[in-house]
C-alpha cells in the first residue's frame, strides 16, 4: 500500500518533469534495446544455422582437394578412385556423389535468363542433399551410362523462364564460358528457403549428368554420407588415409563434417555476438550514468521540498525510498521500451533474413533485471545524499 | 511536557567557534501559548530548530514529554516530528506542485495512514482552516494568508501537542497576518501548546508568556497579561 503510493508520487514526480524524464529513460532505452537486438540476433543466427544443419543431417561428409600450389592433375579424383572407395568402405557409406560445381552461367529462354550455376552430380546426389523433386524426377544411372543432356532445375528459374512450374520435357539452353548446351529438363525441385538466402544467391543449381561437366572424369569434391552417425568423424578420417594410400600422397584431401561447420560457425557468431554486447552494455552503464546525474540534479533542485518532508516526519528511508523509487520507474520502463524495440528490430532483421524469429526468454529476462540494476545501483548514491541531508540546511535552501 | 536544562548550542567554524545558544533553562508546560523574541542572531530559531528535534543541542539537556531527546534514535526523531510536532513556517514551505489537499495529507502519509484516512481528516482540517474551496488549488494558486492556512491544517493533522510556528506572519500582510494569529489562538484554546518565534510586538502581546534572547542567553520570560 505504502510502496504503491510512492510509486504514484514519484510517477507524479517524474511527469512534472517530462522531457527530461524521457531523455533520461533514452540512455537507458539504447543500451537495452541494443543488448536485447544483438544477443537476439545472435541466437536466431545460431539456431537457424543448426536447423538448417539439421536438414542436411549430421553424418554428412564432404572430402576436398587440399588445393596447393604444388597440386597437379594426376590428384584429383577418378573414376576407378571412387570405386574404390566405394567397394572398400561399402557398408559404411550410404551414399557417394563426385560433385562438380561448374561457373557460373546464364539459362536463357527468349528474353529471360536466369543466373545458374551447373553442379555435375550423380543419382546419389538426391539422397545426400535432400533433394526435393516435385514435378518429374531426378538424374538416374542410365542418364549417365547414355550421357543423355538432362537437366533439373529449381522451380523458381521454371518460374521464371517458363512462367510455370511443371516444364518437364522443356529444353534448357545455357551459356558460360567455358559451355554452350542444351538439356533437356527431367525434373523441378524446390528448395526450402534458408538463412542468407536472399542476400547472397540470385542463381540457382541446375544439376546435370556429372559426365557432361568434365569429360577426362576427375574430381576434386565428393560428398558422402555415413551409416552411422556416431561414426562420421572417426569414418572421415579413415576415408582420408585410404585416399592418401591410393594416390600415394599424405594430407591430399581434407574432409569437412556438418558438425565441424556448425561448431565453427556458432563459434564466430557467438564470439561476433559477445564482442558486440560488450559494447551494447558500455552504452547501458552510459544510460545508468545518465540516471545518475538526472537524480543529483533533481535532488538538489528538490532540497527545500526533501527539508520540508523531513520537518513533517519523513523518515530517512522514506526519502531514499521516495528517490529510488523515480530512479528504478525510469530504468524499468526503459528496460522495457528497450527490450520491445530491441526484439522488434533484431526479429525484423530475421524476417528480412528469412531467419525464424526468436524470442529468447533469458536475454529479456537478463536484460530487465540489469535494467532494474541499474536503476538501483546508479539511483542509490543520489538517493543517500538526499537522505542524509540535514533538515535545517535543506529548508534554508532557496 | 517541554524541560530544558542548561543547553548550549555551539557552532564550529574552522577554529572559530560560535555560541548560538549559551546555558539555556526553561520549561514550558502543555496548553501554553508563548512568544520567543529578540533581536535576529539571538538565536531564538536555532532555540525553536532545537524544540522541533530538526537540530542538535551542543551541550545541555532536552526533555520532550520525560524523555531525553539525546536518546532518540533518529529514527523515533522522525516519528515525533511527524506526530508531536507541527511546523509553521515563514515562507510556508508547502510543497509545489502538489495540491492544498495532498500536502495537508503529507504528514499522514508518512504516519502510514490509510489513503481514506488521509483525504477525511486533510479535508476536515481544511475546512476547519477555511480553504473548503481551495482544497485542488496548487501553492502557487492561492494567497499568502491561504498558503499559510493550508500550512497550519498540515501542522494539526496528526493532533500534535506542539505547535512551533517561525515566524508566521513575517511574510503575511496585517489582515492576513491577524488571521493566522486567530487561528493559532483558537487552537491554543482547544488546548495544543502553541510556541511562536516572531520579533513583532503586536504578536508577543498576543501570547500568554514572553521569552526574550539576547546573544544566544535567555534574558527576560515573562507572564503577559491578555
Amino acid at each position: 500500500m505504502f510502496l504503491l503510493e510512492n510509486f504514484m508520487i514519484a510517477v507524479a514526480s517524474l511527469k512534472s518533469n517530462k522531457v527530461r524524464t524521457f531523455l533520461t529513460m533514452l540512455g537507458i532505452i539504447i543500451g537495452i534495446s541494443a543488448v536485447i537486438t544483438i544477443m537476439t540476433l545472435g541466437e536466431i543466427g545460431k539456431s537457424n544455422i543448426s536447423k538448417q544443419f539439421e536438414g542436411v543431417g549430421a553424418n554428412k561428409v564432404g572430402i576436398y582437394l587440399n588445393w596447393t600450389s604444388n597440386s597437379v592433375k594426376k590428384d584429383f579424383l577418378t573414376d576407378s578412385d571412387i570405386n574404390k572407395i566405394r567397394n572398400v568402405f561399402k557398408n559404411e557409406i550410404t551414399y557417394m556423389s563426385p560433385v562438380l560445381m561448374g561457373d557460373m552461367g546464364k539459362a536463357v529462354k527468349k528474353k529471360e535468363s536466369g543466373d545458374v550455376i551447373m553442379m555435375g552430380v550423380n543419382p546419389d546426389y538426391k539422397a545426400l542433399e535432400k533433394v526435393n523433386v516435385i514435378k518429374g524426377r531426378f538424374l538416374n544411372q542410365s542418364d549417365l551410362d547414355k550421357r543423355r543432356s538432362v537437366s533439373v532445375i529449381d522451380k523458381k528459374l521454371a518460374l521464371k523462364l517458363f512462367k510455370r512450374v511443371n516444364v518437364v520435357g522443356e529444353t534448357l539452353k545455357v551459356e558460360s564460358t567455358n559451355l554452350k548446351q542444351s538439356f533437356t529438363i527431367i525434373g523441378i525441385y524446390e528448395k526450402k528457403p534458408q538463412l542468407f538466402d536472399s542476400i547472397f544467391s540470385k542463381s540457382t543449381s541446375v544439376y546435370i549428368p556429372i559426365v557432361f561437366s568434365n569429360n577426362d572424369n576427375e574430381y576434386d569434391q565428393l560428398q558422402l554420407q555415413i551409416s552411422k552417425d556416431s561414426e562420421t568423424n572417426l569414418m572421415s578420417k579413415k576415408i582420408i588415409k585410404f585416399i592418401a594410400r591410393i594416390k600415394g600422397k599424405e594430407n591430399l584431401y581434407i574432409a569437412e563434417t556438418a558438425k565441424n561447420q556448425i561448431e565453427l560457425i556458432n563459434n564466430i557468431l557467438g564470439t561476433i555476438s559477445t564482442g558486440i554486447s560488450i559494447v551494447a552494455g558500455i552504452s547501458l552503464l552510459v544510460g545508468g550514468i545518465g540516471i545518475m546525474n538526472i537524480m543529483l540534479v533533481s535532488v538538489t533542485e528538490r532540497t527545500k521540498e526533501i527539508g520540508i518532508r523531513k520537518a513533517l516526519g519523513a523518515s530517512r528511508s522514506d526519502i531514499v525510498l521516495q528517490f529510488l523509487t523515480e530512479s528504478m520507474i525510469i530504468s524499468a520502463i526503459g528496460g522495457i521500451m528497450g527490450v520491445f524495440i530491441g526484439l522488434s528490430i533484431s526479429n525484423i532483421i530475421a524476417i528480412l533474413l528469412k531467419a525464424s524469429p526468436v524470442v529468447p526468454v533469458w536475454i529479456v529476462l537478463i536484460a530487465v533485471s540489469f535494467s532494474a540494476m541499474v536503476g538501483i545501483g546508479f539511483g542509490i548514491y543520489p538517493a543517500n545524499k538526499a537522505a542524509e541531508l540535514d533538515p535545517i540546511e535543506a529548508l534554508r535552501y532557496d | 511536557m517541554i524541560e530544558v536544562k542548561n543547553l548550549y548550542k555551539i557552532y564550529y567554524r574552522g577554529e572559530n567557534e560560535v555560541q548560538a545558544l549559551k546555558n539555556v533553562s526553561l520549561s514550558i508546560k502543555e496548553g501554553e501559548f508563548v512568544a520567543i523574541t529578540g533581536p535576529s542572531g539571538s538565536g531564538k530559531s536555532t532555540f525553536m530548530n532545537i524544540l522541533g528535534c530538526l537540530d542538535k543541542l551542543t551541550f545541555g539537556e532536552y526533555i520532550l514529554d520525560g524523555v531525553s531527546i539525546q536518546e532518540r534514535t533518529e529514527k523515533e526523531l522522525s516519528k515525533l516530528r511527524n506526530s508531536r510536532i507541527g511546523f509553521v513556517f515563514q515562507s510556508f514551505n508547502l510543497i509545489p506542485r502538489v495540491s492544498a489537499l495532498k500536502n495537508v495529507e503529507l504528514p499522514l502519509f508518512y504516519a502510514r495512514k490509510t489513503k481514506n484516512q488521509r483525504r477525511e481528516r486533510a479535508l476536515e482540517l481544511l475546512e476547519k482552516v477555511g480553504l473548503s474551496d481551495r482544497v485542488n488549488h496548487m501553492p502557487n494558486e492561492m494567497s499568502g494568508g491561504q498558503t499559510q492556512r493550508v500550512a497550519i491544517a498540515r501542522a494539526l493533522t496528526n493532533e500534535p501537542s506542539i505547535i512551533l510556528a517561525d515566524e508566521p506572519t513575517g511574510n503575511l500582510d496585517s489582515k492576513s497576518g491577524s488571521d493566522i494569529m486567530n487561528i493559532l489562538k483558537k487552537l491554543n484554546d482547544e488546548g495544543v501548546t502553541v510556541i511562536i518565534v516572531t520579533h513583532e510586538l503586536e504578536i508577543t502581546q498576543k501570547c500568554k508568556r514572553t521569552i526574550i534572547f539576547k546573544d544566544g542567553e535567555l534574558v527576560q520570560d515573562k507572564l503577559t497579561s491578555c
